[in-house]
Parts: C-alpha cells; sequence; structure tokens
C-alpha cells in the first residue's frame, strides 16, 4: 500500500539567505502528483504535498527572474529539502 | 508536465464530434461522495446515504431535475464576437482567437505546446479564476478554478482540503480573468468551501473535486459568464478534443495558459491526457465545445510524465457541482 505525505522544504540564495515567493512545483515523478503549486513563505519554506514516499521527484523552483530544475529522492516525510537558489 | 507524443499535432486538429448521447443514469454511486463542507472555519461531515446531497432539501429537489439530463449549460453572458473559421482553426476552434492574434507566440513542439491567453477579458477565458490559497497552517499554494454560476467556483479537493497543512484551506482569493497585473473582474476572497467524503476522509483521487461558494457582495459569474458541465461516455470522450487552461507556476501563476489535445484513456472515475500541465493548474476545466456551447467534463488535478489526468464528471460528481452552482446563485 502506498504511502503519501507532504514533505518541507527551504530555499536560499548563494548567499544562505531565505528566498520569499519563489513557485516550487513537481515536473515528474516516479508516482502520479497533484498539480498544485507551494510558494515559499519569508522563511523560504515551502512543501511537497502529497506524494507517494519513498519516491523521486523533479521539481522546478520559479523565482521572479530564474529557474532551477533539483531532483530530490524522498526517503521519509520528516526529512527536509533543502535547495540553493 | 506530460511530454507530447510524436503524433500530438495530427491529433490536435482532429475534429469533436457532435451529436452522441450522454452517459445517462449509469451510476457510479458510492458513499464517497457525501457532500462535505466547510463554513467559516467549522467543518461539518454530514452523514447521509451514498450520494445524497445533505445540503437542504431544495436543492435535493433541483439534482434530481439534473439526472434528466445530465447537462448544465453555461452562460457567455455578453455577447462576445464571433469569428470565421478558416481552414486550419475549424476544428480547433478555441485556438482561433488567440491564433490569429498572437501566432508568433505560440509554443508548439514535443516540449510544451501551451500557448498564452492574452484576451481574457472574452469568453471562456474570464470564466477561469486563479486561485491564490492560504493553508491552514498560512502556508501558500496557488491554483486554478471556474466558474459554473455568480458565485460558485469548482476546483480540485486538494485546493480547499490540504490533509496535511490542516484540512480546510484558511482562504482562497478568487480572481477571475487574471492577467499579470490586471485583475478585469478585481479578486473575491472566500472561507466557504465544498468537496465530498472520498477526498476529505480517505484521499481518494477519484473524489479529488471541491468548490469555493464566493460571498454575497462577489459575483464575478454574472459578469464573467460560466462553463456548463456534463456527463459523457466513454466513446464521445475519446473521440472529443479536449481543452484545459488555467495559471501553471512556471510561468509565474499570473499568466493563462491553453492547450487542446483528445485524451490518451477514460477510466471510469478519471480522463488522462497529454496536454502539457504545470503546477499551478490543479482545478482547471476540462472541457469540450460543441457549436457554441461548453460542457466540462473534468477537473485536473494530476500531473506525471506518462499521462496527466483529471477528476471525470460522473453522476455522482455531477449532482454535486448542481448543487453547489445552486448555493451560488
Amino acid at each position: 500500500m502506498e504511502t503519501r505525505g507532504t514533505v518541507k522544504g527551504i530555499i536560499v540564495d548563494q548567499s544562505g539567505k531565505p528566498v520569499n515567493d519563489a513557485i516550487v512545483m513537481i515536473v515528474d515523478g516516479t508516482t502520479e502528483f497533484n498539480d498544485i503549486a507551494s510558494v515559499s513563505n519569508e522563511d523560504g519554506e515551502f512543501y511537497i504535498s502529497n506524494v507517494v514516499i519513498p519516491g523521486r521527484y523533479v521539481l522546478q523552483i520559479q523565482g521572479k527572474n530564474q529557474k532551477k530544475i533539483h531532483e530530490v529522492n524522498l526517503q521519509s516525510k520528516d526529512i527536509v529539502v533543502r535547495i540553493a537558489f | 508536465m506530460s511530454n507530447g507524443n510524436a503524433n500530438r499535432s495530427e491529433t490536435s486538429v482532429e475534429v469533436p464530434l457532435t451529436g452522441q448521447s450522454f452517459k445517462g443514469l449509469e451510476g457510479f454511486s458510492s458513499g464517497s461522495e457525501t457532500e462535505v463542507e466547510d463554513v467559516e472555519g467549522f467543518t461539518f461531515v454530514k452523514r447521509g446515504e451514498a450520494d445524497s446531497e445533505v445540503s437542504n432539501a431544495k436543492e435535493s429537489a433541483n439534482e434530481s431535475d439534473a439526472e434528466t439530463s445530465l447537462e448544465e449549460t453555461g452562460s457567455a453572458v455578453a455577447t462576445d464576437e464571433v469569428e470565421p473559421l478558416d481552414a486550419l482553426y475549424a476544428s480547433y476552434t478555441e485556438l482561433l482567437v488567440e491564433a490569429k492574434q498572437q501566432r508568433t507566440e505560440v509554443i508548439i513542439g514535443p516540449v510544451d505546446s501551451r500557448i498564452r491567453i492574452n484576451t481574457v477579458t472574452t469568453y471562456p477565458w474570464r470564466a477561469i479564476v486563479a486561485l491564490k490559497i492560504t493553508a491552514k497552517d498560512n502556508s501558500k499554494w496557488i491554483g486554478t478554478g471556474w466558474l459554473i454560476s455568480p458565485r460558485t467556483v469548482i476546483t480540485a479537493g486538494h485546493c480547499v482540503y490540504m490533509h496535511d497543512r490542516g484540512g480546510w484551506a484558511k482562504s482562497i482569493e478568487v480572481i477571475p480573468g487574471l492577467n499579470d497585473a490586471q485583475r478585469p473582474y478585481q479578486s473575491g476572497v472566500s472561507s466557504t468551501f465544498k468537496s465530498v467524503t472520498g477526498w476529505i476522509n480517505s484521499k481518494n483521487r477519484d473524489n479529488d473535486y471541491g468548490a469555493i461558494i464566493l460571498p454575497s457582495n462577489y459575483r464575478p459569474g454574472a459578469t464573467t459568464g460560466y462553463f456548463g458541465f456534463a456527463v459523457k461516455d466513454d466513446s464521445y470522450l475519446m473521440s472529443s478534443v479536449l481543452n484545459l487552461s488555467g495559471y501553471p507556476g512556471d510561468k509565474g501563476g499570473n499568466q493563462q495558459w491553453f492547450m487542446a489535445l483528445k485524451p490518451k484513456s477514460v477510466p471510469a472515475r478519471i480522463i488522462t491526457y497529454e496536454i502539457d500541465t504545470m503546477g499551478g493548474q490543479s482545478g482547471a476545466p476540462v472541457w469540450i465545445k460543441v457549436g457554441e456551447s461548453r460542457f466540462c467534463v473534468g477537473i485536473h488535478t494530476n500531473g506525471h510524465s506518462s499521462g496527466n489526468s483529471a477528476t471525470r464528471i460522473v453522476t455522482a460528481v455531477f449532482n454535486n457541482l448542481q448543487a453547489w452552482k445552486n448555493l451560488g446563485l
């Protein structure tokens, strides 16, 4: 039986400061995923929502003037994904 | 986002079939369709028979009426200019206006075939809304919805109820026809939501749909018009071009992007397709255009490289949408 959960992430810039208002979405994964997008808060926090764990997912982080593709291997819903943007 | 197959360009110009019968009264009943609603921060789980609508007696009566037709007409409200069809777009008519006005901006290719909708103040685009969601834990999300009455917005269940983020959303801002910074129909904030037990209690993908009831002082559908919705059988769906438009996050979440394609498969409660989508398009309408009528047949919910998918509007879903529509008249 598949287990779904939500995993927390944090986006920081090259200097380590949190990135606010970045849009984070899943663009591919081992199983299907909800097509909702998370928006990072002032602490850079976002969520990967309702995904099958364990599983590998490809995230796209969309900022105002840049974007980044980032692959994550989610083994537990208790981990925190950290992304340098 | 799903990537297209080699036959996409050929498939996209197929003619949607018309004149076929609707699904009729075939049941997809289950106990998971019982409506659940959230009113101003309080959650009510109403118990009842399978598929029974529990809001009030008047709505139940309207549901019975709906089952005789299983088709709810939409309304464009204002008169839109009807443009003549050219050969290329004769069977792909949702693209026509956009294609003529901005052909150089159209992205067509094996990776991303969406086109941007700039004419957001024309129907049906103006009846599609951007959602700015604040979850119970104050986390922020973006999604899409579509109007079915002056104050009723249909969307994905996971846009109104997020199991791991406190349940019912705290509030959702609804912005019809959003186009970058332009809000031609202003916006409204609601904390009144609907969904069904299959999503709320079981997180069942087949039941991933819900509604936003806007405040009585904000009635955008009276100006923008709204979509109809209908139950269609497998053969009808498989031979029809599906239209999908929403607010994808990879474009910033403030622009409406559209694509159309025939479905890939039509399981009992789902419609799968290779229409390109992105995070932020959850809740987008999946509709068929027949003449000047537009009927939503699905609610976009999921992405995957093997095929994106919508919650299919079957009889039980139709009945709940009909009841929710009546709440927003």
